[in-house]
């Protein structure tokens, strides 16, 4: 379990939350929800030295230090990073680590490479080319040919290495649904789009070309000679691009959390009801939850129905865990794998850049919020206006 | 404390009632029509209406729920609420609270075992400036306190101005 604190760092003013398998942010726009999840891919990904920190904080455009910020990361109780005024001190362990990997780095990127090439052929003409400039390459690459234990133990280190990055699914995924085609273009005409969306794309190409077939709300999405279409009928199918704006936010969404699942420890989704009717979000929920293997997960969300159906799929897991008679009558509802265990859960409500606690102690559930106070300032709007109206009636 | 409990206890024999709540610090009491909250009786045996606020007892800050409802085999707490509709989220929340305090009073008592537990927050709305009101049938997004409710108190909890008894 993380604990991550943080005081003056841009909008965020206090914040103190704990990270489980299953985390909830709630917030007003501009309380500081998107900050916080930039953040907390930054700190929670555990191969980034100093100097990457500093960039991934200007990738993402949240380069708030000041001499006031303290923002501190705890792993069960051990503090291994902490950022105070302008000052990054990482633990003993995270230092070795860190160490380790670039110690480590050239030889990994090179096996991963070999692994890329797989023919023979192709590698021997990379020794050639490469021992032409660079003695100590080809130095590096001859060791590895011939030895296939050491590779698979780099494999190996690299997978457990992207294991630690934290993956970012953003709410301007759609944007990716309508551009993908033409990035390259946009690209090369030098028009400026923010790095996190460049990464994200190049992460959605991946996914997309991993998983070549998926059912998306009562639709399915195939990837034909790398075009994106999606078969709203067996035999009809439009284009992404000319799809519902539902489906351009929610198929990137899909893609890539079930591509991230096997691949990444934590995984971030902003906004995952983005352009969606309310029953779709619901379904996206329960796949969200499904597919995420034994990914931690961060939601940042506006809805109601998010936060209905979550309360929901916390019940089912607290109720099915009272009574094996029960559990196999709760699981007929809601399957097993759509659970959500309220011991692994956590929810707060970001309100001016403070944090505050929404998971009730004993049920381990999201209480009543500030989203279902909205919907109490509604009524009471409408009923001021029935008032004013009958109030003219009856003076006539 | 739970004092005079027979005092505050009647046994109504009528197929349909309501309960209305007390002004200024009277108890809760039956109408023949027309009240806050309507009891339904499709048994054939009486039902027990205990008033509790300003009875049994006799809280002065408004911590205890108003009354009671019960036969053999269901008890049901009630809190009434004749409020104004903008008010009604704060007032829903202060009636789970008395409820909740109310059954944890009585949580050890005799009257209580072997039976189904229930509590109903009964929310009406008051129009015009007279005492005229009609029910609040809003649902609520409380699941967290229905769950809280069943798990913490062994009650079901209801947002609701009617109870069955059948």
């Amino acid at each position: 379990m993380l604990r991550l604190t943080v005081k003056n760092f841009g909008i965020l003013k206090n914040i103190d939350v704990e990270l489980r398998k299953t985390n909830l942010f709630i917030g007003d726009n501009g309380s500081g929800k998107s900050t916080l999840a930039k953040l907390i891919i930054i700190v929670t990904d555990f191969t980034l030295d100093e100097t990457e920190i500093l960039q991934r904080l200007k990738d993402f455009n949240i380069d708030f230090f000041n001499k006031d910020c303290v923002i501190e990361v705890k792993e069960d109780d051990l503090l291994i990073l902490s950022i105070v005024g302008l000052k990054i001190n990482f633990s003993k362990t995270r230092k070795n680590f860190l160490q380790t990997l670039q110690k480590h780095e050239t030889t990994i990127a090179v096996n991963n490479l070999m692994n890329a090439a797989k023919d023979e052929d192709i590698l021997d003409e990379l020794i050639n080319k490469v021992s032409m400039d660079n003695k100590d390459l080809a130095d590096i690459i001859i060791k590895l040919k011939n030895n296939k234990k050491l590779r698979n133990s780099l494999t190996n280190i690299d997978r457990s290495i992207n294991h630690s990055k934290s993956k970012y699914i953003p709410a301007e995924r759609n944007l990716i649904s309508l551009f993908n085609q033409s990035l390259s273009n946009i690209i090369n005409a030098k028009i400026p789009l923010p790095k996190i969306l460049l990464e994200f794309s190049s992460e959605y190409n991946s996914a997309r070309n991993e998983i070549k077939e998926l059912d998306i709300l009562n639709m399915k999405y195939k990837n034909e000679n790398s075009n994106d279409r999606i078969y709203y009928e067996s035999n009809n199918s439009l284009a992404l691009e000319n799809s519902s704006s539902g489906i351009q936010s929610a198929l990137p969404l899909y893609l890539t959390l079930k591509y991230f699942a096997t691949k990444h420890k934590n995984i971030i989704i902003e906004e995952p009801e983005l352009n969606l009717y309310p029953e779709s979000q619901i379904d996206t929920i329960k796949y969200i939850i499904e597919n995420r293997q034994e990914s931690s997960l961060t939601i940042m969300t506006h809805s109601p129905y998010i936060l209905s159906i979550l309360n929901v799929l916390l019940f089912a897991h607290k109720a099915a865990n009272t009574n094996p008679i029960l559990k196999e009558k709760i699981s007929n509802l809601i399957q097993e794998e759509q659970q959500i265990d309220p011991n692994e859960f956590c929810a707060y409500l970001i309100e001016h850049g403070v944090s505050k606690n929404i998971k009730g102690k004993s049920t381990g559930m999201i209480q009543e919020n500030a989203i279902d106070d909205i919907g109490g300032l509604i009524d009471n709007e409408f009923n001021d206006l029935i008032d004013i109206y009958s109030e003219f009636k009856s003076d006539k | 404390m739970i004092n005079n409990f027979n005092h505050c206890l009647e046994s109504i024999n009528k197929k349909n009632f309501f309960i209305q709540d007390g002004n200024d610090k009277q108890p809760a009491f039956i109408v023949e029509k027309h009240g806050e909250f309507e009891v339904i009786n499709n048994t054939k045996h009486p039902i027990n209406f205990l008033k509790i606020d300003s009875c049994v007892a006799n809280s002065t800050d408004n911590s205890r729920c108003d009354c009671a409802i019960y036969n053999n085999t269901t008890f049901c707490f009630i809190e009434l609420k004749c409020i104004k509709p903008k008010n009604l989220q704060k007032n829903r929340r202060k009636a789970e609270k008395q409820l909740e305090v109310t059954i944890q009073a009585f949580r050890n008592k005799e009257v209580l075992k072997t039976k189904i537990l229930e509590a109903y927050v009964c929310c009406n709305c008051k129009i015009g400036t007279d005492s005229s009101f009609e029910p609040i049938t809003k649902k609520p997004n409380n699941k967290e306190r229905i769950v809280y409710f069943m798990y913490e108190l062994n009650t079901k909890l209801y947002c609701d101005t009617k109870k069955e008894f059948n």
